[in-house]
């Protein structure tokens, strides 16, 4: 049996890593908590680049001293004895942990404070493993899936919650996660500061596909996000092209529209992740294919076996040429 | 001024020797080990701890084996090696089987073995308690291993999150460690009880308790510990497996439950198995550092108090498991400075070992490397715990 390559990126990624590694540059990346593109991910950066330096710090202090000790050897006095295990063992920690403590407080206050006015918010729900964005702008809701694209320099809301198990929303580059949990709406606010595309991913074991649910986030200059927003929230357009015309035929013949939503067409199922635009996006499945005809294609050819336990029934019955024309209409979809 | 004692009186004269034979062949035909079948229905203190090592051990083994499975797989992205579905089950099982099936029994295993002998006692109170309890873990550590050969492994990850393992995994692999698991968190209460009143009433005359050896000491920290910290995951086994079986929605926010109940009681016993885990390997450190630094430990009550400290402590840091979960940020905020604050307990133990290395002239050898190259990994892994203790680091970790 053939290896199938679960993701395009996959190998990619993989030389990424390993040119990363011979130059080492590990700590940089799409998904990175260390190459900080968000207020959050910036101040919990510093955080952490005190902390490492001051733990290794510690450390080398504590070898020195046992070092010390072994070589030598000191005749026992109470008193001195005393002084060191409260001093070294009780007192100078607590003063160390102390200052922490009031750092790192310092920058939890920050990093849970209230919404600020004016912020944009998002409502994401994680799902099985892909995840319902809404847009929720003017009192309206603008549902995409599986990308979500952010302004620079403005404060964004996002409000979190789950269809289904425990899900966990992060986005490294930009700021801290937050689980999403049935039942309750979780909120978190972060801070985009520069341009550039990131990468989400859950981060609580969600069952069998958790390791493929992830998604893409882009972060734009103002003006072509309000256009990239404004084209989200119209209807699908339709080409008059006669692949493309076929495929859309099929597409309803087969039955998609019964989970999936295609905004100015009559599918308008709500199982499924909302595919009016689905030709826009980075990638497919949930951050599990790119999104080119060869990834539609394998997409509904061999759902189950690209992502496992998928609820969407793969569509490889159909003629290849009429997977085809799906995967054109799909791409359509702009 | 003598202090009232109920310590036996020496005899006055030696009795015969004749006498003195016929007790001793008498008392060692008592303590004889059983050949053939019977051996294996020993309630000593000696049979029954090698037999809980050995079987504790042999479940290392197998969790070794199952991480070599997922490190295969991990080799490189898109590997085939493993489904999906047989990977969740493979690391669910080495995560129960290491915290379950290892790193609590091995400690009690080799309490039971060594206690009495260090105590200078024939064996523990309650033999049968021992036996019990081992025959339980083995029963419970079978089942719960064996569900793999079947398919039917839990994949729900170690800790279990609901809803996950109440409505979205069909199958009995979450049934199974629900009831495994219960046997083995029976073993280990059994042991609990067994190892409290061990080092209480088995002490040699004289021994009063403020000299016992500090391995002692240690394990009746982690033996009350274990008394207070099974229960709540014993409940939330049933809890969780009265949602599974009949359906009551303790967990299920459709019908007035909440997951997050299955996290407060998961890791309300999960955080303190930490230092249930911890202890009785700086157990082991307190007793071999005196040892081969050939002296006395400096500062036996402060490393006693700091072994009761850490205790007390580590049943208030649990929701820094639960950083994440949306918790309003005063909670967060005394979890994150009580977590920071149990680094300080652990500060004064190292420092007494190391005062007692300085007082002492060390003899290097192999127990003595393996001490300082587990205090170094040590301190490495308290360093980066009070570093996730700081909450808005535990958020990007």
């Amino acid at each position: 049996m053939s290896a199938p390559r679960v993701s395009v990126s996959a190998s990619r990624r993989l030389q990424t890593s390993l040119a990363g590694a011979l130059l080492l540059q590990g700590c940089s990346g799409r998904q990175s908590a260390l190459d900080p593109a968000g207020r959050g991910a910036e101040q919990i950066a510093e955080l952490y680049n005190w902390m490492a330096a001051g733990a290794v710090i510690v450390w080398l202090a504590m070898i020195a001293l046992t070092i010390y000790a072994l070589r030598e050897s000191i005749p026992h006095k109470q008193d001195k004895a005393t002084l060191l295990i409260i001093g070294g063992g009780a007192a100078v920690p607590t003063l160390i942990l102390a200052g922490l403590l009031v750092y790192g407080l310092s920058t939890l206050r920050s990093l849970t404070a209230p919404t600020p006015s004016g912020a944009l918010q998002v409502a994401v729900s994680g799902e099985q493993w892909w995840w319902r964005v809404r847009y929720l702008v003017d009192g309206k809701a603008i549902e995409l899936a599986n990308e979500i694209r952010l302004p620079v320099g403005k404060p964004v809301e996002f409000q979190v919650s789950s269809f289904d198990v425990v899900h966990s929303f992060w986005i490294p580059s930009l700021g801290p996660k937050m689980d999403m949990i049935p039942g309750r709406t979780n909120r978190l606010v972060l801070h985009p500061t520069r341009t550039g595309t990131f990468r989400g991913v859950c981060a609580e074991y969600c069952g069998e596909s958790h390791a493929l649910m992830a998604f893409d986030v882009v972060v734009l200059e103002k003006e072509e996000f309000a256009g990239w927003l404004d084209h989200q929230s119209q209807p699908a357009r339709t080409s008059p092209e006669s692949l493309v015309a076929h495929g859309r035929e099929s597409f309803f013949a087969s039955g998609c529209g019964a989970c999936h939503a295609v905004r100015g067409t009559e599918a308008d199922g709500v199982i499924g992740p909302d595919l009016t635009h689905v030709g826009s996006r980075a990638s497919l499945g949930a951050g599990t294919l790119a999104n080119d005809t060869d990834g539609v294609l394998r997409w509904i050819s061999q759902t189950g076996k690209v992502k496992p336990g998928v609820q969407m029934p793969h569509f490889g019955m159909l003629p290849p040429e009429e997977r085809r024309a799906v995967a054109a209409y799909l791409e359509s979809l702009e | 001024m003598k202090s009232p004692s109920r310590d036996p009186e020496p005899l006055a004269h030696e009795p015969p020797e004749e006498l003195q034979r016929a007790q001793e062949e008498r008392l060692l035909k008592t303590w004889e080990t059983q050949n053939g079948l019977r051996y294996w229905s020993s309630v000593n203190n000696t049979d029954v701890g090698l037999w809980y090592s050995g079987a504790a051990f042999c479940f290392f083994l197998f969790g070794g084996f199952l991480a070599l499975l997922i490190r295969v797989q991990l080799a490189y992205p898109g590997n085939t090696f493993l489904s999906a579905d047989t990977y969740n089950q493979v690391f669910t099982l080495h995560g129960s089987i290491m915290m379950f099936l290892f790193a609590v029994p091995i400690f009690e295993a080799i309490s039971i073995l060594l206690l009495p002998q260090m105590l200078g006692a024939r064996d523990l109170p309650f033999p049968r308690l021992s036996a019990y309890g081992f025959w339980s873990f083995l029963i419970g550590g079978v089942f719960v291993c064996g569900s793999i050969l079947f398919n039917a492994a839990p994949k729900g990850g170690w800790f279990m999150y609901p809803p996950l393992t109440t409505s979205y995994q069909p199958g009995i692999g979450a049934d199974i460690w629900l009831l495994g698991l219960t046997f083995i968190e029976i073993s280990s209460i059994a042991a609990a009880v067994e190892l409290i009143v061990g080092v209480l009433k088995c002490r040699p005359p004289g021994m009063r308790i403020n000299l016992i050896p500090l391995y002692s000491w240690y394990i009746l920290v982690v033996a009350v510990m274990i008394l207070f910290a099974f229960p709540p995951l014993i409940a939330g086994d049933i809890l969780l497996e009265m949602e599974r079986a009949f359906g009551w929605p303790f967990f299920n926010p459709a019908k007035g439950g909440d997951p997050l109940l299955w996290q407060h009681l998961f890791w309300i016993f999960g955080h303190p198995e930490v230092y249930i885990v911890f202890l009785p390997s700086i157990a082991l450190v307190a007793m071999i550092v005196p040892t081969f630094a050939r002296t006395q430990i400096v500062g036996y009550g402060w490393v006693v108090l700091a072994a009761v400290g850490t205790g007390f402590m580590s049943f208030g840091l649990w929701v820094h498991h639960m950083f994440t979960t949306g918790l309003p940020g005063i909670s967060i905020g005394i979890f994150s400075a009580a977590s920071q604050a149990v680094a300080i307990p652990t500060g004064v133990q190292l420092f007494c070992f190391i005062a007692t290395l300085a007082a002492g002239r060390v003899v290097r050898s192999v127990p003595m490397l393996f001490v300082l190259g587990g205090m170094a990994i040590f301190v490495l892994g308290g360093l980066t715990g009070v570093m996730v203790a700081i909450a808005p680091f535990d958020f990007q970790a």
